[in-house]
Protein backbone atom coordinates (compact mmCIF):
# COMPACT_ATOMS: atom_id res chain seq x y z
CA UNK A 1 0.00 0.00 0.00
CA UNK A 2 1.44 3.39 -1.00
CA UNK A 3 1.69 6.31 1.42
CA UNK A 4 -1.10 8.21 -0.37
CA UNK A 5 -3.45 5.21 -0.19
CA UNK A 6 -2.65 4.87 3.51
CA UNK A 7 -3.54 8.54 4.05
CA UNK A 8 -6.74 8.09 2.08
CA UNK A 9 -7.71 5.10 4.24
CA UNK A 10 -6.94 7.05 7.42
CA UNK A 11 -8.92 10.06 6.14
CA UNK A 12 -11.94 7.89 5.29
CA UNK A 13 -11.64 8.72 1.57
CA UNK A 14 -11.73 12.50 2.08
CA UNK A 15 -9.29 13.93 -0.58
CA UNK A 16 -9.03 17.40 1.04
CA UNK A 17 -7.81 15.88 4.32
CA UNK A 18 -5.27 13.80 2.40
CA UNK A 19 -3.83 16.92 0.71
CA UNK A 20 -3.57 18.71 4.07
CA UNK A 21 -1.91 15.69 5.73
CA UNK A 22 0.65 15.36 2.92
CA UNK A 23 1.39 19.10 3.13
CA UNK A 24 1.97 18.87 6.87
CA UNK A 25 4.34 15.94 6.42
CA UNK A 26 6.33 17.74 3.71
CA UNK A 27 6.59 20.97 5.75
CA UNK A 28 7.66 19.05 8.85
CA UNK A 29 10.37 17.32 6.83
CA UNK A 30 11.61 20.68 5.46
CA UNK A 31 11.66 22.24 8.95
CA UNK A 32 13.55 19.25 10.33
CA UNK A 33 16.08 19.36 7.51
CA UNK A 34 16.62 23.11 7.95
CA UNK A 35 17.02 22.69 11.72
CA UNK A 36 19.69 20.08 11.16
CA UNK A 37 21.48 22.34 8.67
CA UNK A 38 21.36 25.34 11.06
CA UNK A 39 22.54 23.22 13.99
CA UNK A 40 25.38 21.75 11.96
CA UNK A 41 26.36 25.23 10.73
CA UNK A 42 26.34 26.55 14.28
CA UNK A 43 28.47 23.68 15.57
CA UNK A 44 30.97 24.00 12.72
CA UNK A 45 31.31 27.82 12.87
CA UNK A 46 31.51 27.78 16.66
CA UNK A 47 34.28 25.21 16.48
CA UNK A 48 36.01 27.22 13.77
CA UNK A 49 35.72 30.41 15.84
CA UNK A 50 37.19 28.72 18.90
CA UNK A 51 39.98 27.26 16.79
CA UNK A 52 40.73 30.68 15.28
CA UNK A 53 40.74 32.22 18.75
CA UNK A 54 43.13 29.52 20.02
CA UNK A 55 45.47 30.07 17.06
CA UNK A 56 45.36 33.83 17.54
CA UNK A 57 46.13 33.56 21.26
CA UNK A 58 48.85 31.01 20.70
CA UNK A 59 50.48 33.23 18.06
CA UNK A 60 50.26 36.24 20.43
CA UNK A 61 51.93 34.36 23.27
CA UNK A 62 54.69 33.13 20.97
CA UNK A 63 55.40 36.44 19.24
CA UNK A 64 54.89 39.07 21.97
CA UNK A 65 58.25 38.54 23.80
CA UNK A 66 60.17 38.73 20.49
CA UNK A 67 58.28 41.81 19.40
CA UNK A 68 58.89 43.83 22.57
CA UNK A 69 62.56 42.80 22.62
CA UNK A 70 62.95 43.55 18.88
CA UNK A 71 64.61 40.14 18.92
CA UNK A 72 67.02 39.09 16.12
CA UNK A 73 65.12 35.80 15.76
CA UNK A 74 61.76 37.53 15.23
CA UNK A 75 61.52 36.45 11.59
CA UNK A 76 62.35 32.84 12.49
CA UNK A 77 59.69 32.86 15.24
CA UNK A 78 57.16 34.28 12.78
CA UNK A 79 57.80 31.29 10.50
CA UNK A 80 57.28 28.90 13.43
CA UNK A 81 54.06 30.71 14.36
CA UNK A 82 52.82 30.55 10.75
CA UNK A 83 53.39 26.79 10.67
CA UNK A 84 51.67 26.27 14.02
CA UNK A 85 48.82 28.77 13.79
CA UNK A 86 48.37 29.74 10.15
CA UNK A 87 48.94 33.02 8.30
CA UNK A 88 45.65 34.62 9.32
CA UNK A 89 46.33 34.47 13.07
CA UNK A 90 49.94 35.59 12.69
CA UNK A 91 48.99 38.50 10.42
CA UNK A 92 46.34 39.71 12.89
CA UNK A 93 48.85 39.62 15.75
CA UNK A 94 51.53 41.44 13.75
CA UNK A 95 49.09 44.10 12.56
CA UNK A 96 47.91 44.84 16.07
CA UNK A 97 51.49 44.85 17.40
CA UNK A 98 52.49 47.36 14.75
CA UNK A 99 49.63 49.59 15.89
CA UNK A 100 50.56 49.32 19.60
CA UNK A 101 54.34 49.47 19.44
CA UNK A 102 56.72 52.27 18.62
CA UNK A 103 60.41 52.16 17.70
CA UNK A 104 62.52 50.28 15.15
CA UNK A 105 60.55 47.04 15.47
CA UNK A 106 57.60 48.52 13.52
CA UNK A 107 59.61 48.56 10.27
CA UNK A 108 60.49 44.90 10.74
CA UNK A 109 56.83 44.08 11.33
CA UNK A 110 55.87 45.90 8.11
CA UNK A 111 58.54 44.04 6.15
CA UNK A 112 57.37 40.71 7.59
CA UNK A 113 53.74 41.42 6.67
CA UNK A 114 54.81 42.22 3.10
CA UNK A 115 56.84 39.02 2.87
CA UNK A 116 53.89 36.98 4.13
CA UNK A 117 51.67 38.30 1.34
CA UNK A 118 49.30 39.98 3.80
CA UNK A 119 49.79 43.41 2.24
CA UNK A 120 49.14 42.05 -1.26
CA UNK A 121 45.91 40.43 -0.07
CA UNK A 122 44.72 43.65 1.58
CA UNK A 123 45.66 45.76 -1.46
CA UNK A 124 43.34 43.54 -3.54
CA UNK A 125 40.58 43.99 -0.97
CA UNK A 126 41.09 47.75 -1.02
CA UNK A 127 40.39 47.70 -4.78
CA UNK A 128 37.13 45.76 -4.46
CA UNK A 129 33.91 47.11 -6.00
CA UNK A 130 32.14 46.64 -2.67
CA UNK A 131 32.54 49.53 -0.28
CA UNK A 132 32.60 47.40 2.89
CA UNK A 133 35.42 45.28 1.48
CA UNK A 134 37.41 48.37 0.53
CA UNK A 135 36.96 49.77 4.05
CA UNK A 136 38.14 46.50 5.61
CA UNK A 137 41.11 46.31 3.22
CA UNK A 138 42.14 49.92 3.81
CA UNK A 139 41.84 49.56 7.59
CA UNK A 140 44.04 46.47 7.42
CA UNK A 141 46.60 48.27 5.25
CA UNK A 142 46.68 51.08 7.81
CA UNK A 143 47.87 48.57 10.38
CA UNK A 144 50.55 47.07 8.11
CA UNK A 145 52.73 50.07 7.23
CA UNK A 146 55.53 49.90 4.65
CA UNK A 147 55.93 51.32 1.13
CA UNK A 148 53.45 49.04 -0.62
CA UNK A 149 50.66 49.64 1.91
CA UNK A 150 51.41 53.37 1.90
CA UNK A 151 51.06 53.57 -1.91
CA UNK A 152 47.69 51.81 -1.71
CA UNK A 153 46.56 54.14 1.10
CA UNK A 154 47.50 57.21 -0.94
CA UNK A 155 45.24 55.92 -3.74
CA UNK A 156 42.48 55.11 -1.22
CA UNK A 157 42.65 58.64 0.23
CA UNK A 158 40.98 59.76 -3.05
CA UNK A 159 38.29 57.04 -3.00
CA UNK A 160 34.68 57.98 -3.84
CA UNK A 161 33.54 56.76 -0.42
CA UNK A 162 34.07 59.15 2.51
CA UNK A 163 34.41 56.21 4.90
CA UNK A 164 37.22 54.70 2.81
CA UNK A 165 38.99 58.07 2.61
CA UNK A 166 38.75 58.46 6.38
CA UNK A 167 40.15 54.94 6.96
CA UNK A 168 42.96 55.72 4.50
CA UNK A 169 43.89 58.92 6.36
CA UNK A 170 43.99 57.06 9.68
CA UNK A 171 46.16 54.41 8.06
CA UNK A 172 48.52 57.04 6.66
CA UNK A 173 48.90 58.55 10.14
CA UNK A 174 49.68 55.10 11.55
CA UNK A 175 52.36 54.73 8.87
CA UNK A 176 54.13 57.69 10.56
CA UNK A 177 56.44 58.40 7.58
CA UNK A 178 56.74 62.10 6.56
CA UNK A 179 55.23 61.41 3.13
CA UNK A 180 52.24 59.56 4.59
CA UNK A 181 51.65 62.33 7.14
CA UNK A 182 51.78 64.99 4.40
CA UNK A 183 49.24 63.15 2.23
CA UNK A 184 46.96 62.53 5.23
CA UNK A 185 46.97 66.24 6.14
CA UNK A 186 46.32 67.32 2.53
CA UNK A 187 43.46 64.87 2.18
CA UNK A 188 42.00 65.99 5.51
CA UNK A 189 42.13 69.69 4.60
CA UNK A 190 40.30 69.28 1.29
CA UNK A 191 37.79 66.86 2.74
CA UNK A 192 37.05 67.99 6.33
CA UNK A 193 34.87 65.31 7.98
CA UNK A 194 31.51 66.76 8.98
CA UNK A 195 31.52 65.23 12.49
CA UNK A 196 33.55 67.11 15.09
CA UNK A 197 34.38 63.77 16.78
CA UNK A 198 36.09 62.50 13.60
CA UNK A 199 38.04 65.73 13.23
CA UNK A 200 39.04 65.64 16.91
CA UNK A 201 40.17 62.03 16.50
CA UNK A 202 42.31 62.98 13.47
CA UNK A 203 44.02 65.83 15.33
CA UNK A 204 44.58 63.61 18.39
CA UNK A 205 46.27 60.93 16.31
CA UNK A 206 48.27 63.54 14.39
CA UNK A 207 49.44 65.09 17.68
CA UNK A 208 50.49 61.65 18.93
CA UNK A 209 52.48 60.62 15.83
CA UNK A 210 53.52 63.90 14.17
CA UNK A 211 53.38 66.82 16.61
CA UNK A 212 55.79 68.91 14.52
CA UNK A 213 53.60 68.68 11.44
CA UNK A 214 50.51 69.60 13.46
CA UNK A 215 52.35 72.57 14.97
CA UNK A 216 53.34 73.74 11.47
CA UNK A 217 49.75 73.32 10.34
CA UNK A 218 48.47 75.55 13.17
CA UNK A 219 51.21 78.13 12.58
CA UNK A 220 50.43 78.23 8.85
CA UNK A 221 46.95 79.61 9.72
CA UNK A 222 45.32 77.16 7.29
CA UNK A 223 42.97 76.13 10.06
CA UNK A 224 40.17 78.52 10.87
CA UNK A 225 38.45 79.23 14.20
CA UNK A 226 37.02 75.99 15.56
CA UNK A 227 39.51 73.84 13.64
CA UNK A 228 42.49 75.66 15.12
CA UNK A 229 40.95 75.23 18.54
CA UNK A 230 40.56 71.44 18.10
CA UNK A 231 44.11 71.13 16.77
CA UNK A 232 45.64 73.13 19.62
CA UNK A 233 43.67 71.18 22.23
CA UNK A 234 44.96 67.93 20.69
CA UNK A 235 48.55 69.16 20.94
CA UNK A 236 47.95 70.10 24.58
CA UNK A 237 46.31 66.74 25.35
CA UNK A 238 49.35 65.00 23.91
CA UNK A 239 51.54 67.15 26.19
CA UNK A 240 53.64 68.52 23.32
CA UNK A 241 55.94 71.46 24.27
CA UNK A 242 54.97 73.39 21.11
CA UNK A 243 51.43 73.61 22.52
CA UNK A 244 52.77 75.93 25.24
CA UNK A 245 54.20 78.46 22.76
CA UNK A 246 51.02 78.42 20.67
CA UNK A 247 48.82 78.81 23.75
CA UNK A 248 50.88 81.71 25.13
CA UNK A 249 50.47 83.52 21.80
CA UNK A 250 46.68 83.24 22.11
CA UNK A 251 46.11 83.78 25.82
CA UNK A 252 45.43 87.50 25.40
CA UNK A 253 43.55 87.13 22.10
CA UNK A 254 40.57 89.37 21.40
CA UNK A 255 38.64 86.23 20.49
CA UNK A 256 37.24 84.72 23.70
CA UNK A 257 37.11 81.19 22.23
CA UNK A 258 40.85 81.39 21.52
CA UNK A 259 41.51 82.62 25.05
CA UNK A 260 39.52 79.73 26.55
CA UNK A 261 41.40 77.17 24.43
CA UNK A 262 44.75 78.72 25.31
CA UNK A 263 43.95 78.64 29.04
CA UNK A 264 42.84 75.00 28.87
CA UNK A 265 46.07 74.10 27.09
CA UNK A 266 48.14 76.00 29.67
CA UNK A 267 46.49 73.88 32.34
CA UNK A 268 47.81 70.78 30.60
CA UNK A 269 51.32 71.83 29.57
CA UNK A 270 52.04 74.97 31.60
CA UNK A 271 54.52 75.34 34.46
CA UNK A 272 54.83 77.71 37.43
CA UNK A 273 55.36 80.71 35.10
CA UNK A 274 52.00 80.16 33.42
CA UNK A 275 50.09 79.76 36.67
CA UNK A 276 49.39 83.51 37.17
CA UNK A 277 47.93 83.66 33.62
CA UNK A 278 45.48 80.89 34.46
CA UNK A 279 44.54 82.43 37.80
CA UNK A 280 43.99 85.84 36.16
CA UNK A 281 41.67 84.22 33.62
CA UNK A 282 39.30 83.41 36.51
CA UNK A 283 38.28 87.09 36.24
CA UNK A 284 37.72 87.09 32.45
CA UNK A 285 34.59 88.84 31.19
CA UNK A 286 33.37 85.68 29.39
CA UNK A 287 31.95 82.88 31.53
CA UNK A 288 33.43 80.10 29.37
CA UNK A 289 36.94 81.54 29.77
CA UNK A 290 36.45 81.63 33.55
CA UNK A 291 35.13 78.05 33.43
CA UNK A 292 38.14 77.01 31.31
CA UNK A 293 40.50 78.63 33.84
CA UNK A 294 38.88 76.75 36.74
CA UNK A 295 39.15 73.51 34.74
CA UNK A 296 42.78 74.27 33.91
CA UNK A 297 43.48 74.73 37.61
CA UNK A 298 41.83 71.38 38.30
CA UNK A 299 44.28 69.83 35.80
CA UNK A 300 47.24 71.61 37.37
CA UNK A 301 46.20 70.66 40.89
CA UNK A 302 45.76 67.03 39.86
CA UNK A 303 48.52 66.29 37.38
CA UNK A 304 51.30 68.87 37.66
CA UNK A 305 54.65 68.29 39.32
CA UNK A 306 54.67 68.75 43.10
CA UNK A 307 56.24 72.26 43.12
CA UNK A 308 53.74 73.62 40.58
CA UNK A 309 50.89 71.95 42.44
CA UNK A 310 51.80 73.44 45.80
CA UNK A 311 52.22 76.87 44.21
CA UNK A 312 48.80 76.52 42.62
CA UNK A 313 47.37 75.51 46.00
CA UNK A 314 48.90 78.57 47.65
CA UNK A 315 47.70 81.07 45.07
CA UNK A 316 44.50 79.72 43.60
CA UNK A 317 42.33 78.75 46.58
CA UNK A 318 41.00 82.21 47.45
CA UNK A 319 40.29 83.09 43.81
CA UNK A 320 38.56 79.77 43.20
CA UNK A 321 36.49 80.26 46.34
CA UNK A 322 35.23 83.52 44.85
CA UNK A 323 34.23 81.67 41.66
CA UNK A 324 31.86 79.49 43.71
CA UNK A 325 29.41 82.40 43.64
CA UNK A 326 29.85 83.07 39.92
CA UNK A 327 26.61 83.56 38.00
CA UNK A 328 27.52 80.71 35.62
CA UNK A 329 26.84 77.16 36.80
CA UNK A 330 29.84 75.84 34.82
CA UNK A 331 32.23 78.23 36.56
CA UNK A 332 30.86 77.29 40.00
CA UNK A 333 31.03 73.55 39.26
CA UNK A 334 34.56 73.69 37.78
CA UNK A 335 35.82 75.89 40.61
CA UNK A 336 34.43 73.49 43.19
CA UNK A 337 36.08 70.53 41.42
CA UNK A 338 39.39 72.39 41.34
CA UNK A 339 39.12 73.21 45.05
CA UNK A 340 38.48 69.52 45.76
CA UNK A 341 41.99 68.87 44.35
CA UNK A 342 43.60 71.67 46.36
CA UNK A 343 44.43 69.70 49.49
CA UNK A 344 43.19 70.60 52.96
CA UNK A 345 42.93 74.33 52.12
CA UNK A 346 40.56 73.51 49.26
CA UNK A 347 38.49 71.07 51.32
CA UNK A 348 38.17 73.62 54.11
CA UNK A 349 37.06 76.26 51.60
CA UNK A 350 34.45 73.88 50.21
CA UNK A 351 33.18 73.01 53.69
CA UNK A 352 32.88 76.71 54.52
CA UNK A 353 30.89 77.32 51.34
CA UNK A 354 28.75 74.25 52.04
CA UNK A 355 27.57 76.03 55.20
CA UNK A 356 26.73 79.26 53.39
CA UNK A 357 23.27 80.47 52.41
CA UNK A 358 24.06 80.49 48.70
CA UNK A 359 22.36 77.26 47.62
CA UNK A 360 24.05 77.21 44.16
CA UNK A 361 27.50 77.44 45.69
CA UNK A 362 26.49 74.97 48.40
CA UNK A 363 25.37 72.34 45.84
CA UNK A 364 28.57 72.73 43.80
CA UNK A 365 30.69 72.42 46.95
CA UNK A 366 28.90 69.32 48.25
CA UNK A 367 29.06 67.57 44.85
CA UNK A 368 32.79 68.32 44.60
CA UNK A 369 33.46 67.12 48.16
CA UNK A 370 31.74 63.84 47.33
CA UNK A 371 34.20 63.27 44.47
CA UNK A 372 37.28 64.59 46.27
CA UNK A 373 40.21 62.20 46.74
CA UNK A 374 40.28 62.15 50.55
CA UNK A 375 41.96 59.89 53.07
CA UNK A 376 39.50 57.56 54.84
CA UNK A 377 39.55 59.43 58.18
CA UNK A 378 39.22 62.86 56.50
CA UNK A 379 36.38 61.46 54.40
CA UNK A 380 34.53 60.39 57.54
CA UNK A 381 34.98 63.83 59.10
CA UNK A 382 33.81 65.54 55.91
CA UNK A 383 30.85 63.20 55.68
CA UNK A 384 29.76 63.94 59.23
CA UNK A 385 30.14 67.64 58.64
CA UNK A 386 28.16 67.59 55.38
CA UNK A 387 25.45 65.50 57.03
CA UNK A 388 25.17 68.01 59.85
CA UNK A 389 25.02 70.86 57.31
CA UNK A 390 22.36 69.19 55.19
CA UNK A 391 20.64 67.96 58.35
CA UNK A 392 20.41 64.40 57.09
CA UNK A 393 18.56 62.04 59.36
CA UNK A 394 17.24 58.54 58.61
CA UNK A 395 13.87 58.46 56.83
CA UNK A 396 13.74 62.20 56.09
CA UNK A 397 13.95 64.24 52.90
CA UNK A 398 14.87 62.01 50.00
CA UNK A 399 16.87 64.70 48.20
CA UNK A 400 18.91 65.45 51.30
CA UNK A 401 19.40 61.73 51.95
CA UNK A 402 20.80 61.34 48.44
CA UNK A 403 23.38 63.97 49.24
CA UNK A 404 24.46 61.97 52.27
CA UNK A 405 24.60 58.77 50.21
CA UNK A 406 27.33 60.29 48.10
CA UNK A 407 29.69 59.61 50.96
CA UNK A 408 28.55 56.06 51.64
CA UNK B 1 57.12 33.78 50.29
CA UNK B 2 60.51 35.48 50.29
CA UNK B 3 63.23 35.23 52.87
CA UNK B 4 62.62 37.55 55.84
CA UNK B 5 63.81 41.05 55.12
CA UNK B 6 64.42 40.36 51.44
CA UNK B 7 62.64 42.61 49.01
CA UNK B 8 60.71 40.72 46.35
CA UNK B 9 59.18 42.21 43.21
CA UNK B 10 55.39 42.28 43.24
CA UNK B 11 53.28 40.53 40.64
CA UNK B 12 51.95 43.18 38.30
CA UNK B 13 48.40 42.86 37.04
CA UNK B 14 47.62 44.21 33.57
CA UNK B 15 44.03 45.17 32.73
CA UNK B 16 43.70 45.43 28.94
CA UNK B 17 40.80 44.20 26.82
CA UNK B 18 42.79 43.62 23.63
CA UNK B 19 44.55 40.28 23.88
CA UNK B 20 47.60 41.23 21.78
CA UNK B 21 48.12 44.54 23.59
CA UNK B 22 47.83 42.73 26.92
CA UNK B 23 50.45 40.18 25.83
CA UNK B 24 52.78 42.97 24.67
CA UNK B 25 52.47 44.74 28.03
CA UNK B 26 53.02 41.50 29.94
CA UNK B 27 56.02 40.60 27.78
CA UNK B 28 57.52 44.09 28.33
CA UNK B 29 57.14 43.70 32.10
CA UNK B 30 58.61 40.20 32.02
CA UNK B 31 61.56 41.51 30.02
CA UNK B 32 62.03 44.07 32.81
CA UNK B 33 62.26 41.27 35.37
CA UNK B 34 58.74 41.35 36.82
CA UNK B 35 56.11 38.68 37.07
CA UNK B 36 53.03 39.88 35.23
CA UNK B 37 49.55 38.53 34.55
CA UNK B 38 46.80 40.00 32.39
CA UNK B 39 43.02 40.18 32.62
CA UNK B 40 40.82 41.24 29.72
CA UNK B 41 37.83 42.41 31.81
CA UNK B 42 37.47 44.39 35.02
CA UNK B 43 36.16 41.29 36.79
CA UNK B 44 39.27 39.32 35.74
CA UNK B 45 41.47 42.13 37.01
CA UNK B 46 39.88 42.17 40.48
CA UNK B 47 40.19 38.37 40.68
CA UNK B 48 43.86 38.50 39.65
CA UNK B 49 44.68 41.23 42.18
CA UNK B 50 43.11 39.11 44.92
CA UNK B 51 44.77 35.91 43.75
CA UNK B 52 48.28 37.36 43.51
CA UNK B 53 47.90 39.86 46.39
CA UNK B 54 49.23 42.40 43.91
CA UNK B 55 49.65 46.07 44.67
CA UNK B 56 50.65 47.24 41.19
CA UNK B 57 48.23 47.59 38.30
CA UNK B 58 48.61 48.65 34.67
CA UNK B 59 45.11 49.60 33.56
CA UNK B 60 43.74 50.62 30.19
CA UNK B 61 41.07 53.19 31.02
CA UNK B 62 38.95 51.73 28.19
CA UNK B 63 38.63 48.37 29.92
CA UNK B 64 35.13 46.85 29.99
CA UNK B 65 32.98 44.98 32.55
CA UNK B 66 33.25 47.14 34.61
CA UNK B 67 34.78 50.10 32.77
CA UNK B 68 38.23 51.47 33.65
CA UNK B 69 36.95 54.41 35.70
CA UNK B 70 34.35 52.26 37.49
CA UNK B 71 37.09 49.75 38.29
CA UNK B 72 39.26 52.52 39.74
CA UNK B 73 36.41 53.48 42.05
CA UNK B 74 36.08 49.84 43.18
CA UNK B 75 39.82 49.57 43.81
CA UNK B 76 40.20 53.02 45.39
CA UNK B 77 40.34 51.72 48.96
CA UNK B 78 43.11 49.21 48.18
CA UNK B 79 45.85 51.81 47.72
CA UNK B 80 47.34 50.21 44.62
CA UNK B 81 50.10 51.74 42.52
CA UNK B 82 48.44 52.25 39.15
CA UNK B 83 49.71 53.21 35.70
CA UNK B 84 46.93 54.29 33.34
CA UNK B 85 47.04 53.40 29.65
CA UNK B 86 45.23 55.73 27.26
CA UNK B 87 44.80 55.97 23.52
CA UNK B 88 45.49 59.25 21.74
CA UNK B 89 42.71 61.77 22.35
CA UNK B 90 41.75 60.48 25.77
CA UNK B 91 43.77 62.91 27.87
CA UNK B 92 40.55 64.34 29.30
CA UNK B 93 40.11 61.17 31.33
CA UNK B 94 43.37 61.77 33.16
CA UNK B 95 42.34 64.18 35.94
CA UNK B 96 39.48 61.95 37.02
CA UNK B 97 41.65 58.84 36.80
CA UNK B 98 44.43 60.60 38.73
CA UNK B 99 42.00 61.59 41.46
CA UNK B 100 41.00 57.91 41.69
CA UNK B 101 44.55 56.77 42.33
CA UNK B 102 46.34 56.56 38.97
CA UNK B 103 49.93 57.69 39.59
CA UNK B 104 51.14 58.05 36.01
CA UNK B 105 49.99 57.55 32.44
CA UNK B 106 51.34 56.40 29.14
CA UNK B 107 49.87 56.47 25.69
CA UNK B 108 49.66 53.85 22.97
CA UNK B 109 51.67 53.27 20.77
CA UNK B 110 54.46 52.63 23.29
CA UNK B 111 58.18 51.93 23.36
CA UNK B 112 58.64 48.86 25.60
CA UNK B 113 61.87 50.15 27.22
CA UNK B 114 60.21 53.50 28.09
CA UNK B 115 57.30 51.64 29.62
CA UNK B 116 59.52 49.49 31.82
CA UNK B 117 61.47 52.59 32.95
CA UNK B 118 58.19 54.23 33.94
CA UNK B 119 57.16 51.08 35.76
CA UNK B 120 60.48 50.92 37.56
CA UNK B 121 60.04 54.50 38.78
CA UNK B 122 56.58 53.67 40.04
CA UNK B 123 57.25 50.41 41.87
CA UNK B 124 60.80 50.97 43.06
CA UNK B 125 59.58 52.05 46.47
CA UNK B 126 56.64 49.69 46.67
CA UNK B 127 58.30 46.26 46.77
CA UNK B 128 56.67 44.07 49.33
CA UNK B 129 58.94 43.10 52.18
CA UNK B 130 58.10 39.64 53.45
Amino acid sequence: MSLIEWFRTMAGGNDALVVIAIGVVILTAIVLALSIVVLAHHVITDRQRRLNRQRFESASVLLAPRLVADSPDLEKTVEVARTQNGDRAVALVLRRARYDLSGPVVDRISATLERMGEVEKLVKESQSRREWRRIAGVRGLGECGGAKARAALVVASKDVSGEVRRAAREGLLNDRSPEAIRVAIQSFLIDLPRRAGWRRSFYARLAAVAAEELTELIESRQLQGGEEKLALEALGDAGRPSALTLALARVASADAESRATAIRVLGKVGGPRELPLIIDALDDSEWFVRAAAARALEWTLTLAENDVRSEAQDHACRRLERCLTDRSWWVRANAARALARAGSAGVEALLAVAESNDRYARDAAIAALAMAPLAADVRQTVRRKVESITNVAPFVPVAARRRGDLFA
Amino acid sequence: MGIAGRRSKPTIVVGESNFVTARLLVASLQAGGWTAVAGTTGEDVVALIDKHASNVLVLNLNLMQPGGIALLRILQSRRLKIIGVTNSGQADMRPLAASLGVSSFFELPFVPSDFTTQMRNLVEHSYVTH
